[in-house]
């Protein structure tokens, strides 16, 4: 089931959050209401998901078990950590492989084809930093309902953000939680309403455009390249962060604050900014449970070593959005940035303001023209179109865009640019209504 | 238990700042030179000089003069 769909706004939602609400006089545990719901949430789309999760769930719990029990217990740690991704790998990098085993020995092995469970690259990260926190005793006492619950809670489950046990459980037990709020209610009903707009207004509106220019990218010329880049990163933040506001609205109405996810992502001034604005919990899961325990282990851990960290823990992050040759260049270019960014941080170098955003956006937009590409072909063509400069000759193909029927395109398109760079956002929204209530 | 001082001035080394230019309730967030990377050697010489173990999961956590002093105070 999708956020945006008519089923979970008109039917899911409502009824979840009747039986959440009544909870109290129908006497049924809260725990085991949210996860009846998220379950018949997850395998709405295809029931044949939800043996793999379960599985997944209870060897985790085991798991878990085991190392709350023992004290660092690194084998056991190594692994459950190994276990976890070895699904994943199975389910959604095993045809990525094979096909490039046989195109390098021309061989011809078979692909699998098995279905990519739902969800599965986010509880694979969430379970791994959940297994670390038990292994370093942040987490002492696990019953399995709770650790069911915090994976398979469905506002976060399908696309983040991604959560840390020691954040979502308080907040599931609060007793005060299980009580209708209406302020609570009234803030996650707007930012649901918010995320809505975003996704369906905008990404789907700028969608239309971004569709047919990547189908079509032979044509492309100066100007439709670059509007169709500009589309695709203007419709990749307001699909996405859309998505997490629906979540973060739909869990706010449950009373459960999800973490700050985004934060006006195009107003950054470097690529080391840019991460700490988008897609939060993926770059905190990267620096806690990844760059953090490898850098330490290094002994004498210097500049160069820390960059040649950074830019594999990119080149993972990159793969980790998708089994392609495209997402792994994604990665290494914002590697790349970060380590720039980094260089001219230690020699003190620095850029007004103005141009420092400019870079940066830049930067970000050509690297999500390889986000969206569906092979590292299209994605040089698109970028020569973009540093071609016979724009005169092809202006007739740019009109083709600026047709009067596309008119809905144009505005969404001057709009865009607009809220990305001048409004401020629904996480600050949340802050503000929070912070406020710290005063009262 | 180590002191404010005695924080500040090894954070004041590790990321090359005066020591009087960090304030008692600074985070990393107000001092620019304390990023991502310079996080890290803090957190390497907090559990060298004062010999105590910092956990991965909380070393993040502690991106500011209080908290590391609340770390230390438990």
């Amino acid at each position: 089931m999708l956020f945006f769909s008519q089923t979970y706004l008109f039917i899911f939602l409502p009824l979840i959050l009747t039986f959440f609400y009544f909870s109290k006089f129908i006497k049924i545990d809260i725990t085991y209401l949210l996860i009846l719901f998220s379950l018949i949430f997850y395998s709405w789309w295809n029931i044949y998901y939800l043996p793999l999760i379960i599985f997944s769930i209870i060897i985790n719990y085991n798991l878990s078990k085991g190392l709350i029990e023992t004290n660092k217990n690194k084998k056991l740690l190594f692994v459950s950590i190994v276990f976890n991704i070895f699904i994943l790998i199975i389910f959604k990098y095993l045809d990525f492989i094979i096909l490039n085993i046989n195109s390098l020995f021309n061989t011809n092995i078979p692909e699998i084809n098995l279905p990519f469970p739902l969800a599965l690259s986010f509880v694979t990260f969430q379970v791994i930093a959940f297994l670390v926190n038990c292994y370093d005793k942040e987490i002492d006492y696990l019953k399995f309902k709770d650790f069911f619950l915090f994976i398979i809670f469905f506002p976060q489950l399908i696309a983040g953000p991604i959560v840390r046990y020691n954040y979502m459980h308080p907040q599931f037990k609060e007793k005060l939680n299980k009580v209708f709020n209406y302020s609570n209610f009234s803030l996650g009903f707007i930012i649901l309403i918010i995320g809505l707009i975003k996704k369906t207004i905008f990404a789907d509106g700028l969608s239309i455009y971004v569709d047919y220019g990547f189908e079509n990218y032979k044509d492309l010329d100066f100007i439709s390249s670059w509007i169709l880049s500009f589309s695709f990163t203007f419709q990749l933040y307001f699909d996405f962060s859309g998505y997490i506001d629906m979540a973060t609205g739909s869990a706010l109405m449950l009373n459960i604050l999800l973490p700050k996810n985004f934060n006006s992502p195009f107003k950054s001034l470097s690529i080391i900014d840019f991460w700490q604005r988008w897609h939060i919990t993926l770059s905190n899961f990267l620096t806690n449970y990844i760059y953090i325990p490898w850098a330490k282990s290094i002994n004498n851990i210097n500049f160069l070593k820390s960059m040649f960290i950074i830019t594999i823990v990119f080149l993972i992050a990159g793969i980790w959005h998708g089994p392609s040759w495209t997402f792994v260049l994604f990665g290494l270019i914002h590697g790349l940035g970060i380590v720039i960014n980094h260089i001219f941080k230690r020699y003190n170098l620095s850029l007004n303001n103005f141009f420092s955003w400019f870079l940066t956006f830049n930067y970000i937009n050509f690297s999500f023209i390889f986000f969206r590409a569906e092979n590292i072909n299209q994605a040089f063509e698109i970028l020569k179109s973009m540093f071609s400069l016979n724009m005169i000759i092809e202006l007739e193909k740019t009109l083709i865009f600026f047709k009067p029927s596309n008119l809905n395109f144009i505005i969404i398109f001057v709009l865009s640019f607009l809220i990305c760079f001048l409004f401020k956002n629904s996480s600050y929204l949340i802050e503000r209504y929070f912070d406020s209530q710290k005063i009262n | 238990m180590p002191s404010k001082e005695e924080i500040k001035k090894l954070i004041s080394q590790e990321i090359n700042v005066k020591q009087s230019e960090i304030k008692d309730n600074h985070t990393s967030k107000d001092i620019a030179k304390w990023d991502s990377l310079a996080h890290l050697r803090i957190m390497l010489a907090l559990e060298k000089k004062f010999d105590v173990k910092i956990n991965t999961s909380k070393m993040s956590e502690l991106d500011s003069i209080p908290k590391i002093l609340k770390f230390f105070d438990k």
